[in-house]
């Protein structure tokens, strides 16, 4: 849950840190929307499933 | 109950509905928000198991949160009953009724899968006709959108053309000058900036009647009121460019913790856990929460102002007009917020009614009844689904998570004293909230985050004098 929680701290962080990192723009589209349209939302289905598949074991 | 049937209660119309819309408002807050919505119920189902029966108190906590919850996810049915050409209270007695039918029919519980599915599928199926018919992937729209000159309203814009429809009461900032005619008549009030002094006019406007404002004005509509702006000037609220929209900052730190306490813990009170390899649930939210968020960039792109009245099924149901292969496909979207309701109507059932026991079928009657009836007033959705969830927070996660391990207390199980304590710490933030002082901004805003910590430290406390 921890864990799982944590992913949301680099969306955080890049709104904390001086120079707006999150509005970066990579292939066009900002670090803060990668991060929480793609990297985040991938990164969070995989630790559940992990985390599912090791509880039914 | 499968995993799918449990986040069925958090992906209702209105969590839908306010992530489109704080994406096309281009809300400081809104990546997170998008990751919020799909991580929360995620650590919901990882959460582990609770075996014995809930406490009466725990039971009835859950049953306020799931009312709160149902009275938000009924609003937007209501606004998309009216956009379609109804009347509010039709949406939502459809919504409501239909939901009881089902949830207090005995037996067969594959409805509510077929209800998430059919609802998910709907929002879905449009949102590819909207990428097909705009030619554009969502990074591409996003792109688009980030490089407007300026949020405009179109020449097609019912805004422009019929007039539109304010949802709720609304105050709109003008950056430039704009003549507005009142469709319905009303009062309108402008607040005038005269040097560093403000002039306040009450104007009473009939059908017909224009209405001038200049730049720096504040326009104040009252809820149901319909106006027409002129075509090719900018929305007031949005953003001033499509650049503006793209960064649009930082919501202030404090703020946003205390929306991700409400969202994170509020999950773990409503989202069951999931039985044994459940691997559909996940990518369902993921789904879900991201085709949301995507209709919120092709609404920018397309059409900016979408969201100017306050209602969040606006921009899902305004958008297919907007473009032209998916014309007429809004009544679709309406009926996958209908039957998304209904699946997350089914979800809370099972979390409340069960425990309720043989009274269940009737508490849970009165909910639906009290949910449908709070509903049509002009209540701002996503202020009823934070309380819902806030109050989930603080009287059954933050009790859960400090795990009283079945300990009693005076015959009480430690847990329903910590919801007692949540359940008034929340109750007396809500009361004090406008007297609170200016820094403690976010927890009026977000009672839970000081709910929350009382409801867990009195499950510690207690754990600990036992032990002593």
């Amino acid at each position: 849950m921890v864990a799982l929680t944590s992913l949301l701290a680099p969306l955080l962080l890049l709104a904390l840190l001086p120079g707006a990192p999150g509005a970066v723009r990579v292939a066009g589209v900002s670090l803060a929307w990668w991060y929480a349209g793609l990297v985040g939302p991938v990164l969070a289905v995989g630790l559940t499933t992990a985390l599912l598949v090791r509880a039914s074991e | 109950m499968i995993a799918l049937h449990g986040i069925a209660a958090w992906t209702g119309p209105v969590l839908v509905g306010a992530v489109a819309t704080r994406v096309a408002a281009g809300a400081p807050d809104a990546p997170l928000l998008v990751l919020a919505v799909v991580v929360a119920p995620l650590v919901a189902l990882v959460q582990p198991r609770v075996a014995e029966t809930p406490h009466v108190v725990c039971a009835a906590a859950a049953a306020v949160s799931a009312t709160l919850v149902l009275a938000a996810s009924l609003v937007p049915l209501g606004d998309a009953a009216l956009l379609l050409g109804a009347r509010r209270w039709h949406g939502v007695a459809l919504a409501a009724v239909l939901a009881l039918l089902l949830t207090l029919t005995p037996g067969r519980h594959g409805w509510r899968l077929a209800a998430l599915a059919a609802g998910g599928g709907a929002l879905l199926l449009v949102l590819g006709v909207l990428a097909s018919g705009t030619a554009r992937a969502p990074w591409d729209a996003w792109r688009d959108a980030a490089a407007r000159p300026a949020l405009r309203f179109g020449e097609a814009s019912p805004w422009v053309t019929e007039g539109g429809w304010f949802a709720r009461r609304t105050t709109l900032a003008f950056a430039e000058g704009h003549r507005l005619v009142a469709v319905t008549p009303g009062t309108f009030r402008v607040v005038e900036q005269e040097g560093a002094s403000y002039v306040v006019r009450d104007w009473r406007l009939a059908a017909g009647d224009p209405l001038s404002v200049r730049p720096g004005d504040r326009l104040t509509v009252e809820a149901g009121s319909r106006v027409r702006f002129e075509a090719g000037k900018r929305v007031p609220g949005a953003a001033s460019s499509g650049a503006v929209w793209a960064e649009a900052g930082a919501a202030p730190l404090a703020t946003s913790v205390a929306a991700l306490v409400t969202l994170v813990l509020g999950a773990i009170g409503l989202v069951p856990p999931a039985g044994r390899r459940a691997m559909a649930a996940p990518a369902a939210l993921v789904a879900l929460a991201l085709a949301a968020a995507c209709w919120g960039v092709y609404a920018v792109a397309t059409t900016p102002d979408v969201m100017l009245g306050g209602s969040i099924a606006e921009p899902l149901l305004r958008l297919p007009e907007a473009v032209p292969r998916a014309r007429g496909l809004a009544p679709v979207v309406a009926l996958g917020l209908l039957a998304l309701f209904v699946a997350a109507a089914g979800a809370l059932r099972e979390r409340v009614g069960a425990p309720a026991g043989a009274r269940g079928a009737a508490v849970w009657a009165a909910m639906l009844a009290l949910a449908a009836v709070g509903s049509l007033w002009p209540f701002d959705p996503w202020f009823l689904l934070m309380a819902g969830l806030g109050f989930a927070a603080a009287t059954i996660a933050a009790p859960r998570l400090a795990a009283g391990g079945g300990r009693r207390m005076a015959g009480w199980p430690v847990e329903a004293i910590g919801a007692l304590a949540g359940g008034v710490a929340f109750v007396g933030v809500v009361a004090l909230g406008p007297r609170l002082p200016a820094a403690l901004g976010a927890v009026a805003e977000s009672p839970a985050l000081l709910a929350a910590p009382a409801g867990w430290l009195a499950v510690t406390l207690l754990r600990w004098t036992r032990r002593a």
